[in-house]
């Protein structure tokens, strides 16, 4: 059976952390990181994406057969981003068949 | 809990089977949103991994300040809507639909934000098509990254060709494309939502299971911004 | 708990507003039936048209603008009109709810308007031919789509967009329905396969299907305001839309084959009277062709310009697919192994789609070695390939399943001797059409092409004799199952003598399904196992 069904007080505490995380993420954009400007604030936004899912959705309270469903959306959109990436991330391994002037690409 | 009961359809056994079936149908449709958006996701990944300087360069244009408020205004219309659905689920029809007015009404006032954004950056000549005004975006004149002209998605020191000026016309087209499709999702919630509240003053009205379901919606709405958000407005960083 | 009209049959009431307005799973796979019988023919049409053209070498029957339309129209119908919704939206909204001892899908009302929605779609797709037509091929390729083509374009991939939103609520009652409307009892692994196979199929469908809208929509921005993500001046990147564009399309083949992998295993244990062999693994094979499919999309990009490495990891799991489609041929072999075979139509429909099917599967395996792939891609190669699949699978499975619950949808049998002898012409002359595209293929006939060298004139005209003779395997049950109607022989409930709840209740059924809601004891496919031989005695005893 489900545990336990959320609280309000479960909904207030969401709510307040969600804006604290909001305020992290412009705080993190004052400051230059470089990169790991990226990583951060897309940790940030899985983070408050979770919090709702969990708590404002219910997932954490839901059964086993939804919790899959909604993971399974964001699995699939990796699929899509790793997998089209994953070309482009590549092309400049191979080497260059025209020896350049300038500097070449390292083959791998 | 002190539920109505809802009228059972008649090919289900029984409430708790219709609300199951309910709750994953919409799961499912939500999944099918995620990947919808995620499309537009992606092409972002790969203008933003292209030309990351240009792309940063765009988003500086973007007022950072409406962002943060519409962000924090979506967040708080997702709050209200856990208590709608909470004081609906028992029994107080009354006052679960004040609250879904108010969501509804903070999400009148995002579109409202957004409008704004809109008119002022058309009105700088950044609406993609014939009148861009590509002159406002010399990577070399924008803020450069100190640490250098690899962006944060960083590319193993590959050499980039000079990136493409036209680069920040199609980071505009994505910031159209994307949040236009978000506003348009916030559009229907918002007439959803105003549709149920009127249904709840009546008895028997709006099923436990269609207010569940908007506030599923609704949410998933809210989850899209949080991610627009960062990527559009903070592909750069700010000084304040 | 059931009505007195409840236990009516489904077809007795006869009005226009009663089928318009149904919500019986029942009448909307029907209406799906004749739905995708039009646009099939409107495809057929187009393929024959295209036949004729190719049978000269330099001949102009058919001008090369208009060439260029005909094989878009026949792609586009085939695929998102016919091959997609056949199997899940027929019998599959007919069948699934009477498998799962259910009195209706989850959501009988969405079920509708999925029929609904598949009819504007194709209301689309046939203005934008009346309109002018689109001559940019099923694929749609940038920039030629966004930027170059004259034609109908926006208003195709509309009716594409909206026949979409079709199949992903289709998907999505599916799904919903296995999960939450089996009868007691019913277990996972007491589902027959064909349960399993749909299952797979509208995962496919609600989690591709969104992206294939989404690119579409893309191609249509960029169309009509001339910014876009696939324009390289901007930054953009025509390869990027081939990338999203398989990323559903890929897997779309999947959805249009694992139905009819799914009708196959349930007719070759009924036909075998045997259980099916290695039924987890057939189980599981479904879902793993569903979850894999999704994962080597860039098959079809060997030469697009697409890094040889990812090119290498697109390859080697292309091979890895293949296995659980493997594993399903040798499970159905095992099932034929000493069964007691019986040759009706659905049978012969099943025997001819295990060997077509591998034929199709094998030729996608050379496809998808990537030097290999270099020589015969965009060839006739490719187009043999994905018809063995297509035709020699997926409509011989179609036609199979049409014919085994016909009895049931209809309470009447089709003539078997005609059955059989359509189910022989058709694979006759399937084979005839498509093997020597294989040929055609390695010889470098390249796919799309109206006019070719005069040396492949003698397999083109192979193929379109073939063709004829195919034209003529699908036009006889069409006949006779009209026939069938008035003057075929009655059917009890289970005229096959088969297992699965749909045959324990009356041809054709009350429109709630079951009399009494059903209860499941035992598993699926339990037939009578042959014989076993004697045992032998062990040596130094007599004999018993």
């Amino acid at each position: 059976m489900k545990p336990t069904q959320p609280t309000i007080a479960t909904y207030v505490k969401t709510w307040l952390v969600l804006l604290l995380l909001l305020a992290l993420t412009l705080l993190a954009a004052h400051f230059d990181l470089g990169s790991f400007s990226l990583p951060l604030t897309l940790l940030i936004s899985i983070t408050q994406a979770s919090l709702i899912l969990l708590f404002f959705m219910h997932l954490h309270y839901s059964k086993s057969e939804v919790v899959v469903f909604a993971c399974a959306a964001y699995l699939w959109l990796g699929f899509l981003i790793v997998g089209v990436m994953h070309d482009y991330l590549s092309r400049n391994w191979v080497p260059q068949l025209t020896p350049q002037p300038s500097s070449q690409n390292q083959s791998h | 809990m002190n539920e109505e009961p809802s009228p059972t359809e008649r090919h289900f056994e029984n409430a708790e089977q219709q609300r199951d079936v309910a709750t994953l149908g919409m799961w499912i449709f939500i999944a099918t949103e995620v990947l919808f958006f995620g499309v537009l996701f992606m092409a972002y990944t790969f203008v933003r991994w292209e030309s990351p300087v240009t792309v940063a360069a765009a988003s500086r244009h973007l007022e950072l300040g409406l962002g943060a408020i519409n962000t924090a205004v979506l967040l708080t219309s997702s709050f209200v809507m856990t208590l709608g659905i909470f004081f609906n689920d028992r029994g107080r029809r009354r006052l679960a639909a004040w609250l879904l007015v108010v969501t509804a009404l903070m999400g009148m006032f995002f579109l409202a934000i957004k409008t704004t954004e809109y008119v002022h950056v058309i009105n700088e000549g950044h609406f993609p098509g014939t009148r861009f005004q590509y002159e406002h975006f010399h990577p070399e004149t924008a803020n450069p990254m100190p640490s250098g002209i690899v962006g944060a998605l960083g590319t193993q020191g590959e050499s980039h060709p000079q990136e493409i000026p036209s680069v920040s016309e199609l980071f505009f087209w994505l910031y159209f494309v994307m949040t236009g499709l978000h506003g348009l999702h916030v559009v229907i919630g918002v007439v959803l939502l105003l549709v149920i509240a009127v249904m709840l003053r009546r008895p028997g009205g709006a099923s436990r299971n269609t207010v569940h379901n908007a506030g599923l919606y609704w949410h998933f709405v809210d989850v899209v911004w949080i991610f627009l958000f960062p990527l559009l407005y903070l592909a750069c960083h700010w000084k304040f | 708990m059931s009505t007195p009209e409840a236990n009516r049959g489904y077809l007795e009431e006869n009005t226009l507003r009663s089928w318009l307005l149904t919500r019986d799973h029942k009448r909307i796979g029907l209406l799906y039936l004749f739905s995708i019988l039009v646009f099939f023919a409107i495809a057929a049409v187009a393929a024959g048209l295209i036949r004729l053209e190719l049978l000269s070498p330099r001949g102009e029957l058919i001008r090369p603008e208009m060439y260029n339309r005909l094989f878009t129209l026949h792609g586009v119908l085939m695929v998102w009109f016919f091959l997609i919704p056949s199997i899940p939206s027929v019998l599959g909204n007919f069948i699934l709810p009477l498998m799962l001892g259910a009195r209706d899908l989850a959501f009988p009302r969405l079920n509708l308007l999925s029929w609904y929605l598949f009819i504007v779609g194709g209301l689309l797709a046939v203005w934008a031919i009346l309109g002018g037509g689109v001559d940019t091929g099923w694929t749609f390729y940038t920039p030629y789509s966004t930027t170059y083509a004259n034609g109908q374009v926006v208003t195709m991939v509309a009716g594409i967009f909206v026949a979409g939103f079709s199949s992903i609520l289709t998907g999505l009652n599916f799904i919903v329905t296995t999960h939450k409307l089996r009868a007691p009892g019913l277990t996972w692994f007491r589902l027959p396969i064909f349960v399993w196979s749909l299952y797979s199929t509208s995962v496919i469908l609600v989690l591709a299907t969104p992206v294939l809208a989404m690119v579409l929509t893309l191609v249509a921005i960029e169309r009509l305001w001339g910014v876009g993500i696939f324009d390289p001046a901007l930054g953009g990147d025509p390869i990027l839309f081939q990338h999203l564009f398989w990323f559903y399309s890929h897997p779309a083949v999947y959805v249009m084959i694992l139905p009819g992998m799914g009708v196959v295993s349930e007719l070759i244990p009924c036909f075998a009277r045997k259980r099916l062999f290695g039924y987890p693994f057939v189980a599981g094979a479904s879902v793993a062709i569903a979850v894999f499919g999704f994962l080597v999309w860039g098959h079809h990009m060997f030469v697009s310009s697409q890094s040889p490495y990812a090119g290498m990891v697109f390859s080697f799991l292309s091979y890895i697919v293949a296995i659980p489609s493997a594993i399903k041929v040798f499970n159905w072999t095992a099932t034929l192994y000493k069964g007691s075979i019986a040759l009706d139509t659905p049978m012969l429909y099943a025997l001819g789609f295990i060997g077509l099917f591998t034929v199709g599967g094998l030729t996608g395996l050379f496809l998808a070695a990537l030097a290999v792939d270099v020589h015969v891609t965009h060839t006739y190669f490719v187009v043999a390939h994905f018809h063995y699949i297509m035709v020699g699978g997926m409509v011989l499975a179609f036609m199979g399943g049409l014919h085994y619950w016909w009895p049931k949808i209809t309470g009447r049998m089709y003539p078997e001797q005609l059955g059989r002898l359509a189910a022989i012409v058709t694979f006759i002359g399937f084979n005839l059409t498509f093997f020597p595209q294989f040929v055609l293929g390695y010889l470098g006939m390249p796919r799309r092409y109206s006019m070719y060298p005069q040396e492949f004139q003698f397999y083109h005209v192979l193929s379109t004799a073939g063709a004829s003779i195919l034209g003529v395997g699908y036009i006889m049950p069409v006949f006779y199952f009209i026939w069938s109607l008035k003057r075929g022989v009655h059917a009890g409930p289970n005229p096959w003598s088969a297992t699965g709840l749909e045959w324990t209740t009356p041809s054709p059924p009350p429109v709630e399904n079951f009399e009494t809601p059903p209860v499941v004891t035992e598993g699926p496919y339990n037939y009578p196992q042959p014989a076993a031989p004697p045992p032998v005695p062990p040596p130094g005893t007599s004999g018993e």
